[in-house]
This record gives structure tokens, sequence and C-alpha cells, in this order.
């Protein structure tokens, strides 16, 4: 089923980034069999040299997806701006995956810096994809800056320790139900993802999880069938948890039962 | 002679140039790069315009793989 994200039509929930991969022809192969229409890449210095990424942008541009540039390594809103307005350039879109990082260690968002930058490339026609914590203040803040999408992380990035802290991924979906919410960063295996979108989370953005996997192209359609299986599930109505335990067969009639047993 | 710093490492050009004309020079022949200078993003349309003068912090950047 399709749905609308930053003024495009998707039909894939599933959002995947472009580095780390064993090779470019596995690059290749994993984002198209993750079934992804949406694929992140960046922007780095580069000498003349060193052939100015025009092998590795020639590449990405043969598959035909959506581009969604970051703005990885800023660490204020000035570096971000000017990064996001290169990549408007560069890449002709006005999206950008909006990320300002606060600390080196964990690779936590900062907030102030990271509001402000969005603020001002709201001002400036982009469609900002913010990757942000799952604070709920901080996301509705976003909102109220003029955020269309939000992407707060299940963990750290690169740890591929799934969703740490599911109450706040779903207080997030409760206080935002109209807002598209996509998980951003950490997950590691398709059993997270599915869980994301079983909270009615509305896509998965990954990458390490992907690449770094010992075979990406079959992790990379594992994925796929677990982005899928989690939008359904929520789709579905889940049933609703119990602590005692009910038994799914009939109990009437059950042969050998006696009274008191 | 002036000293800049291009992609974080010194150069020089023989007199001030404007930016089309600095970027010739650094042999960035293809259209695949974006340019900031003092960390102010300069689009392709003001390159000529724009003057490269002392101590100008310069970054050319190029598409790469990205999360």
């Amino acid at each position: 089923m399709s749905w609308q994200i930053g003024g495009k039509t998707l039909n894939s929930r599933l959002f995947i980034g472009s580095a780390l991969y064993p090779s470019p022809a596995i690059m290749q192969q994993a984002i198209r069999g993750s079934g992804a229409e949406v694929v992140t890449v960046s922007l780095r210095r580069q000498n003349p040299s060193e052939g100015g990424g025009t092998s590795f942008w020639q590449l990405i541009k043969e598959l035909q997806l959506n581009i969604l540039p970051n703005t990885a390594g800023c660490h204020s809103a000035k570096e971000a701006i000017t990064t996001a307005q290169m990549a408007r350039e560069i890449f002709e879109t006005n999206w950008v995956k909006l990320e300002v990082i606060g600390d080196d260690y964990n690779l936590q968002p900062e907030p102030f810096q990271l509001l402000e930058a969005a603020e001002q490339l709201v001002k400036e026609g982009f469609e900002v994809f913010p990757y942000c914590t799952d604070d709920l203040v901080l996301c509705q803040r976003l909102r109220d800056v003029g955020c269309n999408v939000l992407m707060p992380w299940a963990a750290p990035i690169g740890t591929g320790k799934g969703i740490i802290n599911p109450y706040a991924l779903t207080t997030l979906r409760e206080r935002l139900p109209d807002m598209p919410l996509i998980v951003d960063a950490g997950i590691g295996l398709p059993s997270h993802a599915c869980q994301a979108m079983e909270l009615g989370f509305d896509g998965i953005l990954l990458n390490s999880a992907v690449a770094q996997a010992g075979d990406p192209v079959t992790m990379a359609s594992a994925f796929a069938g677990a982005v899928k299986a989690g939008r359904q599930a929520y789709l579905a109505s889940p049933m609703p948890e119990k602590n005692t335990a009910a038994p799914s067969t009939p109990t009437l009639g059950t042969p050998f039962w006696h009274q008191g047993k | 002679m002036i000293n800049v710093l291009l992609n974080g490492e010194s150069n020089r050009l023989n007199k001030p140039e404007t930016l089309d004309i600095a970027l010739t020079e650094w042999d960035y022949l293809d259209g695949c790069y974006a340019v900031a200078v003092n960390e102010t993003f300069v689009p392709r349309s003001q390159y000529h315009q724009q003057l490269i003068n002392e101590g100008d912090r310069i970054d050319v950047v190029s598409p790469l793989e990205g999360g």
C-alpha cells in the first residue's frame, strides 16, 4: 500500500543507507534487494585526484531512487545548514536528513542546534527529516517549527541494540498521532524493525544492520519482509496482552476432565 | 601570493581570484561538487562573483556514501 512522505508517494517503508558495504556492487545489490525507494548519501571533502565522488554518485543514480542527503558529522546549526544547502545544489532535492551531533561518544543529536537548524532550513524551503532522540518535547518543538516528519532513534547510531526505550517511542506515537515517524538508527535485527512498525511507526531508516551483516543482500531482503510484517500487524490491531493464561482450545468437552482436578 | 585553506589544507593562489578561476587552478573541472567559503555556501551561479582572499577557508564537497 502506498503512502506519502515529503511530498512523494512511496510503496516501501524502508529507507536505507549507502555506507559501510563490503563493495560497491554489494551496496547496489543490497539496496535493490531491500526494496527501499529512498537512499541516504552524504557530502565529504574530496580532492580532484580522488575522482570527486563521481563514481559513487553514478552507482547511486543507476538505482533511480529518491535521494536523502544527510548532514552527518555536523556539530552546529551553521555547519548543518551550509551542508544542507550544498546538498540541495548537488543532489537537486530539497530533502535533507538533518543531523547535528552533540556528543561524539554516542552520536546523540544536539537538540538545541538541531531545532535551530530545522527552523532555518524549513524557512528556506527544505523538507527536513530531523534525526532526533526519542524526547517527546524535542519532537513537538521540531513539529512546531515546520518539520513534516520526525526520525527518532531506536538506539545510538551503529549499535544495533534495537529499541532501548519502547516507552518513549510508544509515547511519541500516541502524542503525535498524525506525524509521520521514521525510526532511524540503532536497528540491528529485522525483529527490531518489525517491533517499531508494530508500534505504529511509519517507516524505518537503517544502514549498518544491512551493510555489516555477513550477507548484506539477504539481510536487506529480511528487513524488507520485517517492515512489511510489522506494518501489517499494526494495521491488523494486535490482541491485548494479558497477565493470565487463556486456553485457545475450547475447554468444553475436554476428555478425561473431572471436577477437582 | 595569498594563502588559503582548501579542504583544511594549506594552499595558495598567485593573487586574489574569483572562485571559478580558483577552482580551475585547483583542477576541479567536473560539476559534481559544491563549495562553501568560510563555512558559507556559495551557489554555483555566484562563483564568478565570489572573490577568494587571504586566509579564506574553502570547502569543496562531493557525493559520498552515507547512512
